[in-house]
């Protein structure tokens, strides 16, 4: 029979305050009568037990707190009616062109200068076949997947995948452990290791946090298209086509049905909302 | 067997004072790095965006991993009641607590945004092997907490096999837990293999008991008390098992790796062509983390030699750094697969070997958390009766 | 105990130094300081002025969970709104740094000291998010025949190569120019 009930609390009872936490005051009337007779000792090993006691209650519970505030919330806005998609015609683009690189990096307010530690959301990928010669210039960014495996390892929930199906960091949530980066296979995301000044003030950034390619959210929430779409399709190859991947009429989807696209790492079957036809 | 007595150290010495300011230095060394880093960035480290995770996580992980196989001695002591170890046991639920805070400190110091710690303990994402292992470390420090209260308040003794047995249970979900950390990536062909996990245990073990072992000879040096070789001789012997346990597992991990056609590129990295992770794995892991120890503790010219002990235990922690190492920076340093069989190149460092050089912040960080587990472990042993009177042959040998 | 003295003499002082934001709040009181709000542009605030010096902070939070989790974005409730009104320049023509006190969120904050983290990651420069993507795409080159075969080709060349400053001004907003 056990003597602490500490254990029991986890049990789901909902946690009002610190008050109502039973630890600490259950625990010390057993210890407290024959504290009076022992020395010091005995109350150093009651401190230790009701310190492990205390803790062990403790960290669930908040948990809980967290989680039933989480599940009030409603969805409106962007809606599980939509679920945008990118089709990336590989055919048209051209080595020599990385319009969209440059139109993402203006609008968001990034700059890769080439160090190791400097972000880039998208970037032009030149892919050649070492065998038959076959070569290709793919811009990746960040693949929007359907399972993205950045979204299940967050520990705090701040990798999410909103209702459209766009795959955002909430940086006000993220705190910078970097296990997104070494969940993604594609190398999406960015961490931010400096201070940042003159941030857009439509893209927030900053040090500590992990980025990459919003499809440009401001933009889409505002009806717009994402600035590589609308730079490509203007200066580059016109090799970009935006749009919702439910909706059977919309010229993503009509181009999909007739020529074959294929993933990237299909074998992960992690269904990115992002597909390329020539690869 | 006699009663076993228990006693403080007394904590008064110069050697005891020199050595609290040596672990504090490192421990203020390292609050300095994570200062510059949280208010500089991480730039002033040599992590990039691609490879991410440096020193300090090599360092964290293998704390974690010891603080896991640190508590094996308690296990065997109370949940498969070996009384020989049962002196040991409060020492190895001491060290385990205080090698995982170690751990922890370095991880939390580490993040880039430390300040959101409270944000991280109330916002859960439960599919996060993460987040489950943050429930893990913290449920392992109350348990063992409530273990050691069991252990060393006479009037509950009888528990001390229930808590205790849920302490061992708890500290295999830990591991592997952590060894799932790396195991569920799919994106980064060196992990993504469910041997990990109890690779990772086996790990532990080999690690927790090698500081173990060092640290009871260290303070019962320091203290002048009896230690005799019926212990020892147990200790190391079970350790020369546990080195050969890994030795099996890299074994097991890297044949499968190989025979897969789809990972032989990152193993020839690894084994082969891969600089510093080649030479950190067969002179590191295998050699000063596995066939070295076994020598030294079996051969017949040093098998009984305490000097034996000491060098093997030591080189299974340097080995097990070195496999840490391996692990983390090497699994990153290989570049993700995003067109197999394909040549890449790009603005991003795709599709090449990803340069990584440890940075002085990172090892001062990474260092630190080791000083404090030392420095909590020290004056734990100061503050409480972990550490038995004695532990001479008369009077550990069963009667 | 031997000790007896120490530990209550370091308990005390540890009291002391805990409790110091009552006393040092009623030691305070007695300079008389208030702090200098920037003024506002506009009428009146999207909320009464005791309500949000109340609540702002929850204002805040919701919209920024609807507009990071939901989409759904406001035009003056927001913190780009926000700023659109209670962020002026200064007599040099610049907006206040965000470190300064002259930056409206800063006035309060900075006097009953508590730190804000909004504005290491979002700019001090007030916008309202659906102008601003307007006048993105009314500054994107347009291609015309003849002329934009040069233009496309040296832009493109320029582009090729790493990502340069001189790239950024081409894109942005004659609005923003100046900044």
């Amino acid at each position: 029979m056990r003597k602490s009930p500490g254990e029991n609390s986890t049990a789901g009872k909902p946690r009002r305050g610190r008050g109502e936490v039973g630890e600490g005051r259950n625990l010390g009337q057993p210890a407290e009568r024959g504290r009076a007779e022992a020395g010091i000792d005995e109350g150093r090993r009651w401190l230790v037990g009701a310190a492990a006691v205390s803790a062990l209650v403790l960290a669930p519970g908040v948990s809980l707190i967290a989680y039933a505030e989480a599940a009030g919330r409603r969805a409106a806005g962007a809606s599980s009616k939509t679920r945008w998609g990118l089709l990336i015609d590989t055919t048209k683009c051209k080595a020599s062109c990385s319009v969209c690189v440059a139109a993402c990096s203006s609008y968001n307010g990034w700059k890769n200068e080439g160090r190791p530690t400097d972000p880039q959301w998208i970037r032009k990928v030149q892919v050649s076949d070492p065998k038959t010669g076959f070569s290709r210039s793919v811009p990746v960014m960040c693949q929007h997947c359907g399972n993205a495996p950045c979204v299940e390892v967050c520990p705090t929930g701040a990798s999410f995948k909103r209702a459209d199906g766009i795959v955002l960091v909430d940086r006000h949530i993220c705190i910078g452990c970097r296990f997104c980066m070494m969940a993604c296979p594609y190398k999406a995301r960015s961490f931010i290791s400096e201070n940042l000044t003159n941030q857009k003030p439509w893209a927030p950034r900053g040090k500590g946090t992990v980025e990459g390619c919003t499809l440009c959210v401001p933009r889409i929430d505002a009806g717009k298209i994402p600035a590589c779409v609308e730079a490509c399709s203007r200066e580059g190859g016109g090799a970009m086509t935006f749009g919702n991947l439910k909706d059977p009429q919309s010229a993503i989807r009509r181009a999909l049905a007739e020529y074959p696209a294929a993933q990237l790492r299909a074998d992960l079957m992690l269904d990115p909302g992002v597909r390329y036809r020539g690869l | 067997m006699s009663a076993i007595h228990y006693r403080e150290i007394e904590g008064q010495s110069a050697g005891f004072w020199a050595l609290a300011a040596l672990l504090t230095a490192f421990m203020a060394a390292g609050l300095t790095a994570a200062y510059f880093m949280a208010h500089i960035g991480h730039i002033i480290t040599g992590m990039t965006n691609q490879v991410v995770w440096g020193m300090p996580h090599v360092f964290a992980v293998f704390l974690i991993v010891a603080a896991s196989g640190a508590l094996n001695t308690a296990s065997i002591a109370s949940v498969f009641a070996r009384v020989a170890y049962k002196p040991l046991a409060r020492l190895s639920g001491l060290l385990a607590i205080a090698l995982l805070l170690g751990g922890l400190a370095i991880l939390v110091l580490d993040l880039g945004r430390p300040d959101r710690l409270g944000l991280a303990m109330t916002h859960y994402n439960f599919r996060s092997i993460f987040a489950w292992n943050i429930f893990l470390y913290t449920g392992f420090l109350a348990l063992t907490g409530w273990y050691l209260w069991v252990m060393m308040e006479r009037r509950l003794n009888r528990y001390t096999r229930v808590v205790g047995t849920a302490a061992f249970l708890w500290r295999l979900i830990l591991t592997t837990g952590t060894g799932s950390i790396f195991g569920f990536l799919v994106a980064r062909q060196p992990y993504d293999e469910a041997i990990m996990a109890p690779m990772f245990i086996v790990m532990s073990l080999s690690f927790g008991l090698a500081i173990f072992i060092l640290v009871l000879m260290a303070a019962f040096k320091g203290t002048g008390r009896p230690l005799g070789d019926e212990i020892l001789m147990r200790l190391k012997n079970l350790l020369g098992v546990f080195a050969a346990a890994v030795l099996y597992f890299l074994l097991a991990f890297h044949l499968t790796k190989l025979y897969e056609a789809k990972f032989r590129g990152a193993e020839a990295f690894l084994l082969w062509n891969g600089g510093i992770y080649t030479f950190l794995f067969w002179f590191g892991a295998v050699l000063l983390g596995g066939v070295l120890p076994m020598l030294l503790f079996w051969l017949p010219q040093t098998r009984r030699s305490r000097a034996a002990v000491v060098w093997g235990s030591a080189s299974v922690l340097v080995g097990g750094l070195a496999l840490m190492y391996d692990i983390i920076i090497g699994g990153q340093a290989w570049p993700l697969s995003i067109f197999p069989g394909m040549h890449v190149s790009s603005s991003f460092y795709d599709g090449v070997v990803n340069f990584y050089a440890p940075s002085l912040p990172e090892f001062a960080l990474g260092l630190g958390g080791c000083a404090l587990a030392l420095f909590i472990a020290l004056f734990a042993l100061k503050l409480l009766p972990f550490l038995p009177e004695t532990l001479a042959d008369e009077k550990v040998r069963p009667k | 105990m031997r000790d007896r003295p120490v530990i209550l003499g370091a308990l005390a002082l540890l009291l002391v130094i805990l409790s110091a934001p009552f006393w040092r709040g009623a030691l305070a009181q007695t300079h008389g300081a208030s702090p200098v709000i920037p003024a506002a542009k506009g009428a009146h605030c999207v909320r009464p002025v005791a309500w949000m010096r109340k609540n702002h902070m929850k204002l805040l939070m919701r919209l920024r969970y609807e507009a990071v989790h939901e989409g759904i974005r406001h035009k003056e409730e927001s913190l780009p709104g926000c700023m659109n009104c209670h962020v002026s320049r200064l007599a040099d023509g610049k907006y206040p740094s965000v470190t300064s006190r002259k930056f409206f969120c800063n006035a309060c904050h900075d006097y009953v000291g508590v730190r804000i983290d909004c504005f290491s990651c979002h700019s001090n420069r007030p916008d309202v998010p659906y102008q601003a993507a307007e006048a993105m795409s009314r500054t994107l080159p347009v291609a015309r025949e003849g002329r934009a075969a040069t233009v496309v080709t040296a832009r493109a060349a320029r582009a090729s190569s790493a990502l340069s400053q001189g790239q950024e001004r081409r894109w942005s907003s004659p609005l923003w120019r100046s900044q």
